[in-house]
């Protein structure tokens, strides 16, 4: 029997030490062009599990309980745990759990709408933070 | 993973069921930094979104299996502001808001902790 998600957790974060990852995922919401870019921060104890694996379910258990109305039971705690991921990846799972689809999945427009990038190069003078935007100069995505 | 099966939780003299302990339990919590921004402690959390100068959104791995659960919030900052309130408390998510005593969003440390039933 698979113990629930959060049991889980529970038990990674006895065991494992956290992992503060070097990237961020900015992003900007396509349905509300004034607002400024938005940062995700990875989690420490969320990005150990997933290194380490057996601990975090599928990314597509997420995707299909973000439909089932609340209630209802959910996909997602009692699914078979997924194993390890590289960073990168866990970026990647946390970008598909965290942020709207209409975001990563279905924006056909022209403008760069998300970046994972690493974290230095996150601005530390915040005075101007509700004007923040991504550089569509720079195409690149860092990886 | 080993698992213990009992009705109620006893310390020799006052005896509660486990329900309590397990209803009564914070589901997620997070110790969050907005000026850095970066999460510091925590528990159940996959990621923090900084939606801009004081406004965030809280994200949970195990998702609660509704709305508005009670989501209470804390800063150290200053006595003089108006301070920090979680709202809009989702089952997967719950956004968080810190203001100063003029109104407006700042930056700000803050704890927060979400009660709730499991998914």
């Amino acid at each position: 029997m698979i113990a629930h998600l959060w049991d889980r957790l529970a038990d990674a974060k006895a065991r494992l030490d956290p992992v503060q990852s070097k990237y961020r995922v900015l992003f900007e919401n396509p349905a509300e062009p004034e607002a400024p870019a938005a940062v995700l921060v990875p989690d420490p104890n969320f990005m150990a599990a997933a290194l380490a694996g057996n601990v975090l379910p599928p990314i597509d258990t997420y995707i299909r309980d973000q439909s089932v109305p609340d209630g209802q039971p959910k996909e997602h705690p009692y699914a078979e745990p997924v194993g390890a991921m590289t960073e990168e990846e866990a970026i990647e799972y946390l970008v598909m759990k965290d942020i709207s689809p209409s975001i990563w999945r279905d924006y056909n427009g022209n403008r760069t709408i998300m970046k994972i990038v690493p974290v230095e190069l996150i601005p530390s003078d915040r005075s101007f933070r509700n004007a923040w935007k991504i550089n569509q100069a720079e195409q690149e995505i860092a990886a | 993973m080993s698992t213990l099966n009992v009705a109620n939780v006893t310390d020799g003299t006052t005896s509660v069921p486990t329900g309590y302990v397990v209803n009564g339990s914070a589901k997620a919590w997070v110790r969050y930094y907005q000026l850095t921004p970066a999460i510091s402690k925590s528990f159940n959390v996959s990621s923090v979104t900084d939606v801009g100068t004081g406004q965030s959104t809280v994200n949970f791995t195990a998702g609660l299996d509704g709305i508005e659960y009670p989501a209470p919030t804390n800063q150290s900052f200053s006595a003089s502001e108006l301070g920090v309130w979680s709202w809009n408390a989702g089952a997967s998510a719950t956004q968080v808001r810190t203001r100063n005593l003029s109104s407006a969003d700042v930056d700000r440390a803050y704890n927060l902790a979400q009660f709730g039933d499991l998914a």
